[in-house]
């Protein structure tokens, strides 16, 4: 073969490429948490017996859970500060990977509420819960415990979505790998070894989410 | 409604016509092979030995692990210096969109089809056996009919991400649709106004492929 590997390239170079895999992991954090909140919100919101505000959590799910994230991302980047909302780059990828989450995430907690078992909810009321603090204190935990696995697959795909990121330049795991490949010629080398590191960190979440399943299962 | 907009819109229509049918024929595509070749890696694990299990395994989690986005830059890259080294030519970026957005699909689809067979009994094998059918007489007539109910959900799902990862394609730039609205946006100067555009052109887009799989999965559901 006349292509050269030059492993050492990427072995210089491997703290460039951890703190991508951070940042990474931190914007899906970040997004996540954004998503968490809309989802369970809307869940609610969507059981609601006022038809307009089913209606705006089916519109807000139907229109972004369609939208490409990239398209989000460039919009959150490129138009929000035009319209006088001044975010940086960061900011508008987790602002962008949220609300798409959000989208996801509210099917997911319907779901789930759906398959709370009625009579729980019965219960909380009969001993006298206010219906705010049965949702709360007793469907909530096990509507959480439902959503489990679903939440787990949304932030291991909200994990990969943060490669987008390197569309608008934030430096994370993708944009690094670009980056060394450009700057040392090392092209091969540098986009096999960030997909050995997607490929590795997600299994490893896979495996921590599983690890929790197991722990949170009530026999 | 601007009224530049509105004009930059008419002069470049026929550029975002031309634009958006290439998304459509390279989701199609991709789609299409992707489907392919995931039914027979699905086929291969659902009846396979267990190396070729094991094989199948390892390429779906492999695959599945990528991003879109990075999968698209290795097939553009490794797949190119692999052919040039071996084969003597290389792919356009088109080309090797269409193959990196095609592996995701059949990573995709194996695994929906491995879930769908193993979802149903083994006795409806032992009765097309038994009736004398022979292997792809039953995966037609016994398997097929019952296994596309199940998939078709999470079938026209993955269309729809498939849909959405052209716009990544924007990035290696094969002319699709969102990177001529990318670069309209940039000239005019007008970012609020086509970015809306395009989030309402995908909206539609893959709408539309919802209502079109909902329409599928009434009609199947009759059997």
């Amino acid at each position: 073969m006349n292509y050269h590997f030059n492993w050492q390239v990427i072995i210089e170079d491997w703290d460039r490429l951890l703190w991508g895999l951070v940042l990474g992991l931190q914007i899906a954090t970040g997004a996540i948490a954004i998503g968490l909140v809309i989802g369970l919100f809307f869940a609610f919101a969507s059981k609601s017996r006022h038809f307009w505000i089913r209606a705006l959590v089916k519109t807000y799910v139907t229109f972004l859970r369609n939208q490409p994230p990239l398209l989000l991302l460039f919009f959150a980047y490129f138009v929000l500060p035009r319209m006088g909302i001044r975010i940086d780059r960061e900011e508008s990828v987790i602002l962008a990977l949220g609300l798409y989450a959000g989208a996801q995430l509210t099917e997911v907690f319907r779901a789930s509420l759906s398959n709370v078992d009625k009579g729980i909810r019965e219960a909380g009321l009969a001993i006298g819960l206010t219906p705010f603090r049965t949702n709360y204190l007793v469907v909530l935990p096990v509507m959480f415990r439902n959503a489990i696995p679903a939440l787990g697959n949304s932030f291991i795909s909200l994990f990969k979505d943060t490669s987008l990121a390197a569309g608008i330049a934030v430096a994370e795991l993708t944009w690094q790998a670009r980056k060394i490949s450009t700057d040392t010629f090392a092209v091969l080398e540098s986009w096999i070894a960030a997909c050995v590191i997607y490929v590795i960190t997600c299994m490893i979440i896979a495996q921590l989410l599983l690890a929790l399943e197991r722990r949170l299962k009530i026999p | 409604m601007n009224e530049d907009f509105i004009n930059t819109l008419i002069t470049a229509s026929p550029y975002l016509l031309k634009a958006l049918w290439f998304t459509i024929s390279v989701s199609l595509m991709s789609i299409f092979i992707g489907t392919a070749f995931g039914l027979l890696l699905g086929l291969a694990s659902a009846y396979g030995g267990w190396t070729t299990r094991l094989m199948v395994r390892i390429y779906v989690d492999i695959v599945r692990g990528i991003p879109g986005l990075v999968k698209v830059f290795t097939v553009f890259y490794l797949v190119n210096a692999v052919l040039s080294e071996f084969a003597g030519f290389t792919l356009s970026a088109l080309a090797c969109g269409v193959l990196a957005l095609s592996f995701h699909a059949s990573a995709q689809v194996s695994e929906m089809a491995r879930g769908a067979i193993q979802a149903l009994s083994k006795g409806q094998t032992e009765a097309g056996k038994a009736i004398g059918l022979r292997f792809w007489q039953i995966q037609f007539y016994v398997i097929y009919p019952q296994a596309i109910r199940q998939v078709l959900p999470t079938w026209v799902t993955s269309s729809t991400e498939i849909v959405k990862g052209t716009t990544l394609l924007s990035l290696i730039s094969v002319p699709e649709f969102f990177i001529t609205i990318r670069e309209l946006a940039a000239r005019e100067f007008l970012y609020i106004e086509f970015y809306g555009f395009a989030m309402l052109v995908y909206f539609i887009l893959n709408f539309s492929i919802e209502l079109f799989g909902a329409h599928l999965e009434r009609r199947y559901s009759r059997y």
